[in-house]
């Protein structure tokens, strides 16, 4: 690293494995990351399909199905040991090996380097390795699927001692190790990844890049790595105790248990020590897939709405309040547990306090777009949707962030509702609102926004058509997790209904996925070529050609005069100034008092 | 805000700034008067020292979580390990690693390049005789028939030292490799090998206080 010369900076690999596959160059590897964590999002989304054709048509035989997934069904009908390991899988893949890794790793990577005016992380050949890290975790992941007894099945967190008894399900054999190993070297990736993250946005910045301008987007996405940094780990020492206790005799958190009859060999371990552990990294890991998300919605908006984004210093102080009270609030998912009622009332007044900073964000989102020139762009549509769905998961989360109605409503559907909306969905409009609006930087290709509109609209109404009526299943006391209905007494007939309605609104927002993939594919090979600015913005990466070449700058890094959202300055030629454009000699056009910004000529979407 | 984030930074990197590092931009929106300065195609300048600081960060929560697990699943009980008294003799095997270490680096920045290698040498050797001292404290309470599943505190007696110990191991790797290049260091590796070991050393005595932390908590808690 420290050998690297003017020179060799600009010394573009030649070979295809060094330049497309062991590459070093930050777009790569977010190019990398981006398209592998989009097939582990696929992967996940087929899962979450199995899981509604059996909740809409329990038992409903479909041989076809057999033949696909010879070892999740049985003569067409999904297995129940099966549905355990679809929605741990689910989970597991959505939370972690779809939204961190595109967010972080995918985002991350392309925006820092760009946005704070480098030619590349600060050390690159750790990045390179965390990407393929990551591409170890997803195999091992992925692999647990094919193994004895399936693929974890003590859900997304893990909780044991189902998943610290081999024979608990079949799913707590080798798929709940290999579960295990791939979070270990998924955190071992995320670390190397986050220490560059940190690493650049902070040191990496070109001259006139203060910290008082450096884009929303970095500075969230600066705030998330400094969480991952400071939670994963918690998550790594579980997942080597959890080990111990499942092979070596340890007793950390498996209790006395007796399976089938027979007394496994524990005493006395503690299983609500697993829940710290996991939540106390889980907590901050949905702010790790939220906040860069908001990020980018701040950025696109304040784009497409030319205007700049309300209360700048604000945004930020709300982005590092949020970071600093996830850490304090793990408590909230342990409700449940027992804990003293004066632990979940203090957990309680910190949940409720992240609405303060999550409001004010809200608050200037909205106040960006009021009376802006806006432009709706896809990226625009589906950053609007996020702050809806962000609003109405945001909303649920006061009634469970509050003990007496949380030990209602835990492990129902409500539940299900509420962090699908906020954390779910508000990190994949959040994402695809970064793809639209970066996909041109990073391809050098547009989408095209005619799909793009269709993808939105279907998206955004089919997911209040699922996500919205799972609230009324979860006051029918439905719970959570439960691979079918029939036979409970206190489930109202009805509530099959609706989850038909449900399983028929997942199928249709998945067939809009499907449509966003063909729009990705489709424009990465034949979609116009992308011109340097066509949202006309005003962060460094729109002054780079798209994509931007090795080393990002040509001969001169650029300089940084003015902050990150200059739209509309009354009195500048354009609706716009670049941050690379001096602060004193900006060329007035002599058009008397009407010199507001010339909104929306040259738009991209003229063409 | 910025200003304080950058200056430890450039000051703390003490090593001589070498030619191909040049800060090219620093990030402090001083953009008055220097506009005109030629920047060209290198990077700002930044310690390497900064990630390994992150990393420590990292790490700290990473013996934080394995401690408070300790302290929630052992500290009920009344059970504990009777820690070998090899264990006083390893802690200061490792402390004065890390005071050879330390001397080290003062030689190599004063460019006493021999000694700096025999010191390297020292500091290694030492580090070693830690993890085989740590490997015997591990036979003694195996002799008496303390093993990793008797009971919760040996469980984490043995878990708490092997975290301990592979990253120990991780830093004789590196420890390792900068006594080897010493030995043939030319003036183009001597400022990779002063950067290197600044880290090591850096990672070395962090490891020592985690060690006397562990130790603490596992003779007193």
């Amino acid at each position: 690293m420290a050998h690297e010369t003017a020179q060799t900076h600009l010394h573009e690999p030649r070979s295809f494995w060094t330049r497309y596959i062991f590459s070093q160059d930050h777009k790569i590897i977010a190019a990398q990351y981006i398209l592998t964590s989009l097939f582990m999002g696929f992967v996940a989304l087929v899962l979450s399909w199995l899981m509604r054709l059996q909740l809409g048509w329990p038992e409903h035989p479909i041989p076809l199905l057999s033949k696909l997934f010879p070892g999740l069904y049985q003569d067409g009908v999904l297995k129940p040991e099966s549905y355990l390991a679809l929605i741990t899988m689910h989970g597991t893949l959505m939370v972690f090996f779809f939204i961190t890794a595109i967010l972080l790793g995918g985002f991350g990577n392309l925006l820092i380097p760009l946005q704070v005016g480098a030619r590349d992380m600060a050390y690159p050949f750790v990045n390179m390795l965390s990407y393929w890290v990551f591409l170890l975790s997803c195999i091992v992941i992925l692999a647990s699927f094919f193994v004895t007894g399936g693929a974890a099945a003590a859900g997304w967190t893990a909780y044991p001692p189902l998943s610290g008894v081999q024979k608990a399900v079949p799913g707590s054999g080798l798929g709940q190790d290999l579960w295990l190993i791939a979070m270990a070297i998924f955190i071992v990736s995320s670390v190397m990844g986050g220490l560059n993250y940190v690493t650049t946005a902070l040191n990496m910045r070109t001259r006139g890049m203060s910290m008082g301008r450096l884009p929303l987007t970095v500075w969230a996405l600066l705030i998330t790595a400094i969480l991952g940094l400071l939670a994963f780990p918690a998550l790594f020492a579980g997942a080597v105790l959890l080990l111990l206790d499942r092979h070596l005799g340890t007793s950390f958190f498996v209790p006395y248990v007796v399976v089938g009859g027979e007394h496994i060999p524990h005493e006395g371990g503690n299983p609500l020590l697993w829940q710290h552990l996991f939540w106390f990294l889980g907590h901050p890991e949905v702010y790790i897939a939220i906040l860069p998300a908001m990020g980018i919605v701040s950025e696109v908006i304040s784009t497409n709405a030319r205007k700049p984004i309300f209360g700048y210093r604000v945004m930020v102080l709300s982005i590092c309040a949020i970071a600093f009270l996830s850490f304090i609030v793990w408590g909230h998912h342990m409700f449940i547990s027992g804990m003293n009622p004066y632990l979940g009332t203090a957990f309680m007044v910190t949940t409720l306090l992240i609405a303060v900073p999550s409001a004010i964000k809200t608050f200037n989102w909205v106040a960006t777009l009021w009376r802006g020139n806006l432009r709706f762009t896809t990226a625009m549509l589906f950053a609007i949707g996020f702050v809806s769905v962000f609003v109405t998961g945001g909303l649920t989360g006061i009634f469970l962030g509050n003990p007496p109605v949380d030990i209602q409503l835990t492990d129902t559907y409500f539940v299900v509702a509420h962090f699908h909306i906020v954390m779910g969905m508000g990190s994949v409009f959040g994402i695809f609102a970064g793809l639209y609006h970066w996909f041109p930087k990073l391809f050098g290709r547009m989408l095209s926004e005619r799909l793009g509109r269709w993808h939105f609209w279907l998206t955004f109404v089919g997911v209040y058509g699922i996500f919205f009526p799972m609230h009324y299943l979860g006051f029918l006391n439905v719970p959570r997790r439960y691979y079918g209905f029939s036979g409970y007494d206190f489930i109202p007939p009805d509530a099959q209904t609706i989850q038909l309605l449900i399983s028929i609104a997942a199928l249709i927002v998945g067939a809009a996925q499907l449509l966003f993939l063909y729009n990705f594919i489709h424009s990465w090979i034949r979609g116009p070529k992308a011109p340097a600015n066509p949202w006309q913005g005003t962060t460094l990466e729109w002054q780079a050609p798209s994509p931007p070449p090795h080393g990002n700058w040509g001969p001169e890094l650029p300089v940084v005069h003015r902050w990150a959202y200059d739209y509309s300055v009354p009195g500048a030629p354009e609706d716009y100034i670049p941050q690379t454009v001096p602060l004193e000699p900006v060329p007035v056009e002599d058009r008397g008092g009407d010199g507001v910004g010339s909104g929306g000529n040259g738009n991209a979407l003229d063409r | 805000m910025p200003d304080t984030l950058q200056r430890p930074l450039l000051r703390r990197g003490s090593l001589p700034p070498p030619i191909n590092r040049t800060p090219s931009g620093n990030g402090r929106g001083d953009d008055g008067g220097h506009d005109d300065a030629p920047h060209g195609m290198t990077q700002p300048a930044f310690g390497a020292q900064f990630g390994m600081w992150l990393l420590l960060g990292s790490l700290t929560i990473l013996f934080a979580a394995f401690s408070s697990a300790y302290i929630v699943r052992v500290g009920p009980l009344t059970e504990r390990v009777s820690l070998p008294p090899i264990l006083w003799f390893n802690t200061l095997l490792l402390a004065l690693s890390s005071l050879l270490l330390q001397q080290a680096l003062g030689r190599s920045r004063r460019g006493d390049r021999a000694g700096m290698h025999r010191l390297l040498g020292f500091a290694s050797l030492l580090g070693l005789l830690f993890l085989f001292g740590q490997l015997a404290a591990w036979r003694a309470l195996a002799a008496e028939g303390v093993f990793l599943q008797t009971h919760p505190a040996s469980s984490f007696f043995y878990v708490l030292t092997a975290a301990h110990g592979l990253h120990v191991l991780g830093g004789l790797i590196a420890l390792g490799w900068a006594f080897l290049q010493s030995a043939r260091s030319s003036e183009s590796t001597a400022l990779r090998l002063q950067a290197v070991l600044q880290n090591t050393a850096l990672y070395w005595h962090f490891l020592g206080l985690i060690w006397i932390w562990i130790f603490l908590l596992l003779a007193w808690f």
